[in-house]
């Protein structure tokens, strides 16, 4: 019987969100210093005949800017779930990993030395970010003793590490300070001048991530039980932390590669689907993808409505409500 | 000695609670709770897992503030006192206590002469004299300058027994202070507290998860249930079948100690 | 007596009191010793070099102009900075190690830095006109909020994992309000502001020196006072108040002692990571004790060495240029921490 309300309760819970991750998107793109209505988004996006002026802000404009930040949501959604089930800890985030100050050395190293440059910086950036998020994942792995470390070794070579990442990001900056301006956005996460070329590198990242992570379900729940029972149960606990691990950081730097050093949401999305479905990663990860997919425009259409000629980064606007609602979690949990 | 208040002149109390309600993390544990310590007894708090002698053992210490009632030491509500004051006359030693790796038996000691010289003054003769006595008592005079986890499981117990000793508090309360220790240590503690206790005229207060270990070493046992005292007198009265039964949710017989005559239960099995 | 105590089961071995002793002092003479190494070096050092017999005139009145202002007026506060700086950022990790019992409750770890660059970052980029003399405490006003937050927070909660992670999270927070001022800021006041954020030592003269001076005269006493209070905490929390101790009230008061030790710095040479976090290890490790009477001044003294030592590295490694000696404590003292905790064995509620 409780399992039957439980599985209502996530069907409910996903299918609402879905709709309510469209009804934001359709928002999010009639958002902007040409305002349009809901009506002519959709008639545009149906390709119903509409002004042209309007299909063009709706398609070259608008909608890469959503699904980049659906799909950069989702990631980072489902990467937060996942750390949160390996370190058994309900306060790690994505960018403990490392990942994220990795991405973004990465892209500000390539922008520090391509300013000035050939070639049009623009495209390459996420694919040297997205290398350096995989690199300092790597390193902090395997730094903190692979998997013999266990999470707490994990989680503070990660914090270490990090420091490390964001001191030499800050050198980096200081040598070369034309590449400043640039780098602003990638330091504290931005949907500004987001086009198709970006999205065309994030979506198969995307296809591919996404499903591995969901697929890994079965093994969060069993690694949320103790070391030696995981064990007992004949699961390769080092070979699934690890794996799981490596699927986390592909979806950060995946994420972080194309929108920068977005902090907040892989903490607070899965919060938010725990309290909804549960304990169970299977209903976890799904909703946590969708929810992440969903804060992730909200927050962009805050970021550009909030002041009214200025669009914030969106990571601003999710440091901004994020931390609030951090201390409020901390406060809440018990020992 | 039998607990029968109404026939024998009044004792001194050394700690009294009354009407006392605890919560601990939110829920409450004991509602209403009285009971008094006479000085020099041994008193020893048992009952199953969550019946909340661990919490009145931290309420009567006054770790845990009361939401109502109060704890009494001396006569005055405990925690209006300042807290050094009540550290010269009380000593607490917790479930499991951990220490630095590499302190040694001294160390740890000299650190329960806080309560009497507070963070700046140096340590006087009175001091050291009172942890020479510290050790002594606990027999290890001789291990003074041992790293505490070179020591076996008893002799570490001890130094911490010791700590308490040094604060010079006529009153300890200890946490299941034989819950991880091998048999041998565990009876060596008893032992010794004992001994404390018929020599010096110590109070103690322990909280024993075994039954018989209680029975044999405590005068007077006070059994909790749900946060509340269900049986409260001499080992031999309140070690029954029955209270086994309702409490302890076993059936066991009762026989007496065939070396010392102290009361014995057999459980046999669980209801 | 009736009771038979069982008596010791081997002779008592030599006790570590005499080796802890002579581990002391030879860390202390070590130290000492160093520490009037890099400074002779310091001044030494450097365009232009200098030789010991012009070393010697200038410091006895005498010598060439420029040289004589090289030396006394660049060198010298530098190195007298560093000093001063070293030791404040030990004992600031020393002190929270200490009373939150946790080798890694470091001021860059629980958001006390950051909040203390955030404050100097806002005055310096919104070129808000505030008094010299008054930044060192308003930066202190900003760790001591983070880290007030990080405790009331932690009350709950006691394991290390989730302090680091509310810390982590804080300065997360911190970082990216850091960040949104830059984007604020003219060009100028980001090239300044981001060599602020690497902690350097550079071009820091008297007046940087007097800044900090006060701050040391009166923390750095005070952090060493405060040594039998830190040895009863390693106790634990419920043996810590059993003994009289109150232990919130002290909590709060080392974490204000910990973020005046360090706002000071940072109001002065900007965040320098891993010196608080490092130093207090090394000692802890070096003199095999956690004995707060030991290990507090042994900080102080190791950090003062390990951050000249540094500083000197930094300024001539790659003569002419020069590095910022955060960029230095942040990639040799890193990796440094990840290898000493290699050892550690961490008890988690998993490994039973």
């Amino acid at each position: 019987m409780i399992q039957f309300t439980g599985a209502r309760r996530f069907q409910a819970a996903l299918i609402l969100s879905i709709v309510l991750l469209a009804a934001l998107c359709i928002l999010h793109i009639s958002v902007g210093t040409v305002q349009l209505t809901p009506a002519q988004v959709i008639a545009s996006l149906l390709n119903r005949p509409v002004e042209p002026y309007d299909r063009i802000i709706v398609w070259d404009l608008r909608l890469p800017r959503t699904l980049i930040a659906l799909a950069s949501g989702a990631m980072l959604g489902l990467s937060g779930a996942i750390l949160q089930f390996i370190m058994r800890n309900p306060l790690a985030e994505p960018d403990m990993t490392g990942a994220t100050s990795g991405a973004v050395l990465g892209a500000v190293l390539w922008l520090a030395s391509a300013s000035g440059g050939t070639g049009d910086p623009g495209v390459l950036v996420p694919w040297v970010a997205l290398l350096g998020g995989l690199v300092a994942g790597i390193a902090i792995y395997a730094a903190s003793g692979g998997p013999a470390g266990g999470p707490t070794r994990l989680i503070m070579t990660g914090l270490l590490i990090s420091i490390m990442l964001r001191s030499v990001t800050s050198m980096v900056l200081v040598i070369q300070q034309q590449a400043v301006g640039s780098a602003i956005g990638w330091l504290i996460g931005s949907l500004n001048g987001r086009v198709w070329v970006h999205w065309d590198i994030l979506w198969p990242w995307a296809a591919v991530t996404i499903p591995l992570g969901l697929m890994s379900a079965r093994w969060a729940n069993a690694l949320q039980l103790g070391d030696m029972t995981v064990k007992g149960l004949g699961v390769p606990l080092g070979r699934a932390r690890a794996w799981l691990f490596f699927v986390a950081i592909a979806l950060t730097a995946g994420a972080v590669a194309i929108v920068g050093g977005i902090a907040f949401l892989g903490l607070i999305v899965p919060h938010i689907a725990r309290r909804i479905v549960g304990v169970d990663a299977r209903r976890v990860f799904p909703l946590s993808v969708v929810l992440g997919a969903a804060l992730m425009v909200l927050a962009d259409i805050i970021a550009q409505t909030a002041i009214h000629t200025v669009t914030l980064p969106v990571g601003a606007v999710l440091a901004i409500f994020g931390a609030p609602f951090f201390l409020y979690l901390v406060q809440r949990s018990r020992a | 000695m039998t607990h029968q208040e109404a026939h024998q002149p009044e004792k001194q109390l050394a700690l009294e609670a009354d009407e006392l309600s605890l919560s601990y993390g939110g829920y409450p544990i004991v509602e209403g709770l009285s009971l008094s310590i006479e000085v020099a007894s041994v008193t020893a708090l048992v009952g199953p897992n969550g019946s909340g002698k661990s919490t009145v053992l931290k309420g009567l210490a006054r770790m845990l503030p009361p939401h109502r009632g109060a704890v009494y030491l001396d006569g005055h509500v405990i925690t209006q006192m300042p807290t050094r004051e009540v550290a010269q006359r009380l000593a607490i030693l917790p479930q499991g206590p951990r220490a630095p790796e590499e302190i040694t038996v001294g160390e740890l000691v000299e650190q329960g002469r806080y309560p009497h010289v507070g963070p700046f003054r140096m340590l006087e003769k009175r001091d050291h004299a009172a942890i020479e006595y510290a050790l002594e008592q606990t027999q290890l005079s001789a291990l003074r300058n041992r790293p505490l986890d070179s020591l076996s499981g008893g002799e570490r117990q001890r130094a911490w027994i010791a700590l308490a000793l040094a604060q010079e508090a006529p009153l300890l309360l200890l946490d299941e202070p034989t819950t991880f220790l091998d048999v041998a240590h565990q009876l060596e503690i008893l032992a010794l507290i004992r001994e404390l206790n018929r020599a010096q005229g110590m109070t103690f207060v322990l909280v024993l998860h075994d039954l018989n270990q209680a029975a044999r070493y405590a005068d007077r046992m006070i059994a909790m249930h749900a946060g509340r005292i269900v049986a409260d007198g001499a080992p031999s009265e309140v070690l029954s079948e029955r209270l086994l039964e309702d409490v302890f949710h076993v059936r066991a017989h009762i026989m007496t100690h065939p070396v010392d005559g102290t009361p014995v239960c057999l459980p046999y099995e669980a209801i | 007596m009736s009771s038979q105590l069982r008596s010791p089961d081997a002779p008592a071995i030599t006790s570590p009191a005499p080796a802890r002793g002579r581990r002391l002092w030879a860390v202390t003479c070590a130290s000492a010793a160093g520490i009037l190494i890099i400074g002779i070096l310091d001044l030494v050092i450097g365009t232009p070099r200098l030789s010991p017999q012009e070393l010697w005139l200038i410091v006895s009145g005498g010598g060439p102009g420029i040289a004589r202002v090289i030396v006394l007026q660049l060198r010298l506060p530098r190195f007298v900075l560093g000093v001063l700086a070293g030791a404040m950022l030990a004992l600031s990790g020393a002190l929270l190690q200490g009373s939150l019992r946790n080798p890694l409750a470091g001021p860059e770890l629980l958001g006390v830095s950051a909040g203390a660059t955030v404050v100097v970052a806002a005055i310096t980029i919104l070129h808000l006109s505030v008094l010299l003399v008054l930044i060192p405490w308003l930066a202190l006003a900003g760790g001591v909020i983070a880290g007030i937050a990080i405790i009331l927070f932690m009350r709950q909660r006691h394991d290390s994992t989730t302090l680091l992670l509310t810390g982590a999270a804080m300065s997360a927070l911190l970082n990216a309000a850091v960040i949104v001022l830059i984007s604020y800021g003219s060009q100028a006041d980001i090239s300044l502001l981001f060599l602020f954020l690497v902690g350097s030592l550079a071009n820091r003269t008297w007046m940087d020196v007097q800044l900090v001076l006060p701050w040391a005269i009166v923390c750095i006493p005070l952090a060493l006072s405060f040594s039998r209070l830190l040895n009863i905490m390693q106790l634990g929390d419920d043996v810590a108040r059993g003994l009289g101790l109150s232990l919130e009230r002290q909590r709060v008061f080392l974490l204000l002692l910990a973020s005046a030790l360090v706002a000071a710095v940072v109001a002065v040479c900007g965040p320098i990571s891993f010196v608080a976090l490092l130093v207090p290890q090394l000692v802890r490790r070096m003199l095999r004790t956690s004995d707060a009477r030991m290990v507090l001044p042994s900080s102080a003294l190791a950090g003062a060495l390990l951050l000249t030592a540094a500083d000197l590295l930094a300024r001539q490694l790659f003569a002419p240029q020069e590095l910022p000696v955060g960029i230095f404590t942040a990639l040799i003292g890193g990796p440094a921490l990840i290898a000493l905790l290699r050892g550690t064995h961490y008890r988690t509620r998993d490994t039973v």
